[in-house]
């Protein structure tokens, strides 16, 4: 079988995980939006952008890191052992990786839209910005697969998680929220585009290290 | 044609370069303290500039001047900055001594600008120029300007010194200690990575302690460039520390290799401490790169350091000759010390894990 097939079936395999412990996604789901409950008790309406955006993304940021620590905590070292016998390691990364792609994005979007629901949503172009939240989110679990593969190796505690995850995640944050800012201001492509970029190459960056030093990781 | 190898090239390097490292060291050091700053005009009060109605004293507080010494060639001008500048020569100049100085002036309209820069000469010090030193708030122009052309010998002072720049004044000299800093602290981590690479290849353990010592002796030298980029803060920018994307990268990039250091030290396996410590450390030294080297130079980012956020960066215009003379050789000198007190802990780790073998060896004997 080759990398693709392998990453597909392993990938499906993440899917039916989540299926028969729906409570994990539910959980999730509720922590997401009782956070944005909370937002809105202490803020009622957020009329202001750069307040409102950049909470929205330490909500995404809390739900990300609780979200996708789990990944390889969850598994047992038997079954993590009998994944790596059948199958190539960077297959169990990406499908781990494409699955937290597919967690992040709906937690943002959904998350979104419970926090325009409740909050407001004083963005001058949608299009950007929902293209800044999905590229954003994106970044977000790739950055944090990485490090929880890491963590899950060296005594799997949270706080090691956030330790680590901090400065990986604090760059991507930053873009992030500059980006999304800058669409939610109304503005187009043509300035945004930098920081575009900068998210994007950092994509590319943290998913291409996480593919080349997997293979070295999960040894044991 | 000669063929060098590698190995012998090594070999000189590690037989000379500490004592390069002292000399450059000791020019960096002897350079960025002993050489005095040009002479300048820090501040210049004016009475009553308001009015015009009658003559006007400037007075004018210099530094490293010879206004009493070489009282004779001395001259004063005001220039207003319109299109075409206009001098105003001063009619008295009162020297109270070298560095404070008394200036009249007749009454003087504003041609097409509330502006006037501030000149004043001696033969020793050369035209010292302040820019925008005194302002009117009169709102006549085009008033009647008594225009007069100022003798000049010589332009520029000729002895040896450090120019001078409007508010970093003395405080220059950390050039040389606060940018060395930065760019021992990259050599080090830079050579980090490739021993974790080097690790990597081979789980080679002699790799990973010379990238563990690289990373703790480059954290040394980063939070030294902090300390020293917080003073200059302060005495430039009158905070200890500013919201600055280069200062705030650094931060996150320090935090991230003391979680270097937290996470090799949770584990307890060796070979596996340095595999996953490793893998984290190239981690962090990517992103160290997006942090320091790659965002802060985005167009729309706010910095105050030259060079980003859009700022010219500070050789395009500021970096003088006679600051080049000492600032490369202090680079270099600290540079070549960060290497040598890795080499130093490099060993000492080798020699520890040389007693631990042997005590093994013992036990098991």
């Amino acid at each position: 079988m080759n990398l693709g097939r392998q990453t597909a079936a392993l990938f499906k395999r993440e899917i039916l995980n989540e299926q028969r412990q729906k409570y994990a996604l539910y959980g999730m789901l509720l922590y997401v939006v009782s956070t944005v409950f909370v937002a809105k008790f202490s803020f009622r309406v957020i009329k202001d952008v750069p307040a409102w955006n950049a909470l929205f993304w330490i909500i995404l940021l809390f739900a990300a890191a609780t979200g996708i620590a789990r990944s390889f905590a969850q598994e047992t070292r038997g079954r993590m052992l009998y994944l790596y016998s059948i199958a190539d390691p960077r297959a169990v990364l990406l499908a781990k990786l494409l699955y937290n792609c597919l967690l992040m994005c709906f937690l943002g979007f959904t998350g979104l839209a419970f926090y325009t629901f409740l909050v407001g949503f004083p963005v001058g172009n949608t299009g950007f910005f929902l293209a800044a939240l999905f590229l954003g989110c994106i970044t977000l679990a790739s950055a944090f697969t990485m490090i929880s593969a890491i963590a899950s190796k060296a005594g799997n505690n949270f706080t090691l998680m956030a330790i680590l995850g901090f400065p990986v995640v604090l760059p991507v944050m930053l873009a992030a929220i500059r980006l999304s800012k800058h669409a939610a201001d109304g503005f187009g492509w043509s300035g945004g585009a930098a920081y575009f970029g900068v998210l994007l190459a950092m994509n590319i960056v943290v998913t291409g290290l996480a593919y080349l030093l997997f293979p070295y990781l999960w040894r044991d | 044609m000669v063929i060098v190898s590698w190995k012998a090239l090594a070999n000189v390097f590690k037989r000379s370069y500490k004592f390069f490292c002292i000399v450059f060291l000791l020019i960096g050091f002897a350079g960025g303290i002993l050489v005095p700053l040009a002479p300048g005009i820090i501040s210049a009060d004016s009475s009553s500039l308001s009015t015009f109605s009658g003559p006007f004293t400037v007075k004018v507080f210099g530094y490293n001047t010879h206004f009493r010494s070489a009282k004779s060639s001395l001259q004063g001008w005001i220039t207003n900055e319109g299109k075409q500048p206009v001098n105003t020569c001063a009619t008295s100049v009162n020297v109270i001594d070298d560095t404070h100085l008394e200036l009249s002036f007749p009454p003087v309209a504003p041609l097409n600008d509330p502006l006037f820069g501030l000149t004043v000469y001696n033969d020793a010090d050369g035209r010292l120029y302040m820019n925008s030193a005194i302002a009117t708030t009169d709102t006549v122009r085009g008033g009647i300007v008594p225009a007069c052309n100022p003798v000049v010998k010589n332009e520029k002072q000729d002895h040896f010194a450090f120019p001078f720049r409007y508010i970093l004044y003395e405080s220059m000299r950390n050039l040389f200690f606060h940018v060395p800093m930065w760019f021992t602290m990259i050599a080090l981590l830079s050579w980090a990575v490739v021993n974790n690479l080097r690790f990597l290849r081979g789980f080679d353990m002699k790799y990973d302690r010379m990238a563990n010592n690289a990373i703790t002796t480059g954290i040394i030298f980063g939070l030294l460039g902090l300390i020293t980029g917080s003073l200059w803060a302060r005495v430039t920018w009158r905070a200890w520390w500013v919201d600055d994307v280069k200062l705030n990268g650094t931060a996150i990039t320090m935090l991230s290799y003391l979680a270097y250091l937290v996470l090799r030290n949770s584990m307890e396996d060796e070979q596996k401490r340095a595999r996953i410590s490793a893998i984290y450390s190239i981690f962090a030294y990517v992103m160290m790169i997006v942090l320091i080297g790659v965002l802060p130079r985005l167009q729309g980012t706010d910095s105050l350091h030259p060079g980003n956020g859009g700022n010219p960066a500070f050789s395009s215009y500021d970096l003088d000759n006679s600051l080049r003379v000492f600032f490369y050789p202090a680079v270099a000198g600290w540079v070549l010390l960060g290497v040598w007190i890795y080499s130093v802990r490099y060993r000492m780790s080798n020699l520890k894990e040389n007693l631990a073998a042997a005590e093994v060896k013992s036990r098991i004997a």
